[in-house]
């Protein structure tokens, strides 16, 4: 039986969850070797100081917070209703004929607004297709095989993007991964350093620490994780420091970052 | 009646039931955010926050959801997203300073005995991912399939981040021990 299955069965075991023959078999398992009583011992302790969890009480202003924002939120659900129409029918008053021509006013502001928004339409248009050209601009760039200063001017148009655009993340990614001149490679993770909010693209950027294997790009990486200051990328900063290929500079930079973010 | 009929009346307009879900679990969320982040006063306004977006969100409550599960989301995304305003990615002790002060306020405010103090401190010491899986699975004792609809995630993996963060935990506990 593998570690992970054996450390979920002695879990449940000390939680009093097993029975029969798999409480026996466990039992067997911890009195077979000291290192396993050992690890039964420590596991059952940190359970047991997970038992010593107390319960906190949260102040009364919770509750009459909440109750205050509740009564709020009901009376604005009431004004919402509507109210029944006058029961005495239309008459002719100043007051009425008046309404009629604010309301007739109304409409025609409203017009005038409607075409104000289409002129806004328009210009979102022309912003979109601007972004458009931009992405073309620097897919059509990041693909150019045989021009590394052209890929490298389409690493730069990528700053342009304001939000991280799927395709082109997708394409700095490749490029940061697998492009031939480094000074691109380093490029595209500056680049890419500006999308590091995304998920996607953290990860990326953690993964690529490994596989690199020039030292100012591993040194760019590792720097980046420090400012960040993203804890994942330990283990990937163990590995660095473990493999035997990776030079003293980089090494000493890992250690650095792992003594700071840990 | 059931959490998820309480919430069904509330996303149908029956806003005063909202006050019952409230009563059933504001204890559990406060203790949730106060364990995740040592912070009292934060704790406090994080779980104000959970009920007022269950009242703003009640449409988007499906009959088919469970309760508990749909409001842990709602406050892991709460909490997430505090942090993602602070520019804190997941919150950390990141200064030696803030440490300090933490576990300052773990002693004055949260500690009867010392074996508590060692439980909050090689607590602390963990990822706030590994906290929370503890808080839920042990503290909260929710089962493992509602922790997998929180973090949506497979009850398998809940499992792994179980073993990890107990395994993290005894670590930590038994750093502390030998000082």
């Amino acid at each position: 039986m593998d570690e992970k299955k054996m450390n979920d069965l002695l879990i449940d075991y000390i939680d009093g969850n097993l029975t029969g023959e798999l409480r026996e078999f466990v039992t067997k398992y911890i009195e077979k070797s000291p290192e396993n009583k050992q690890k039964y011992e420590e596991l059952k302790a940190t359970m047991e100081l997970l038992g010593h969890d107390r319960h906190l009480e949260p102040d009364s202003s919770l509750k009459a917070g909440f109750e205050a924002a509740l009564t709020a939120e009901i009376e604005a659900e009431n004004n919402k209703k509507v109210k029944p129409l006058d029961q005495n029918g239309w008459k002719f008053s100043p007051l009425k004929i008046a309404a009629s021509f604010a309301l007739i006013l109304s409409g025609v502001f409203i017009g005038m607004w409607l075409m104000k928004n289409d002129q806004n339409d328009q210009e979102i248009a022309e912003i979109k297709k601007e972004m458009e050209a931009t992405k073309r601009l620097v897919m059509q760039s990041l693909t150019d095989n045989s021009s590394a200063s052209r890929r490298l001017q389409g690493v730069n148009a990528s700053y342009a993007m304001s939000s991280a655009d799927d395709e082109i993340v997708n394409a700095l990614i490749r490029t940061m991964n697998n492009d031939e001149n480094t000074n691109v490679r380093l490029a595209a993770v500056e680049a890419l350093s500006k999308f590091a909010e995304e998920p996607k693209v953290m990860d990326a950027l953690i993964r690529s620490m490994e596989s690199q294997t020039d030292p100012l790009i591993q040194i760019t990486l590792i720097n980046l994780m420090v400012q960040l200051k993203e804890k994942r990328a330990l283990d990937e900063l163990k590995n660095i420091i473990e493999d035997k290929k990776t030079m003293e500079t980089v090494k000493d930079e890992a250690h650095m970052a792992v003594f700071k973010l840990s | 009646m059931t959490d998820e009929m309480l919430m069904m009346a509330v996303k149908n307009g029956d806003l005063e039931k909202a006050s019952e879900l409230f009563d059933r679990y504001h204890k559990p969320l406060y203790n949730f955010f106060v364990k995740i982040t040592f912070d009292r006063d934060l704790g406090h306004d994080l779980t104000q926050n959970v009920f007022l977006r269950m009242i703003k969100y009640r449409a988007s409550f499906r009959q088919d959801k469970q309760f508990r599960p749909w409001i842990y989301q709602m406050a892991r995304n709460i909490y997430a997203d505090h942090f993602r305003r602070n520019k804190m990615l997941f919150s950390d002790y990141a200064e030696v300073e803030d440490l300090k002060n933490k576990i300052a306020a773990v002693d004055e405010v949260m500690v009867e005995d010392e074996r508590q103090k060692l439980l909050y401190i090689s607590l602390f010491k963990l990822q706030p991912e590994q906290r929370e899986i503890l808080i839920l699975t042990r503290f909260q004792q929710m089962k493992y399939e509602e922790v997998a609809q929180v973090l949506d995630c497979s009850v398998a993996n809940v499992k792994v981040k179980v073993h990890r963060a107990i395994k993290q935990l005894r670590e930590k506990f038994l750093e502390l021990e030998k000082i």
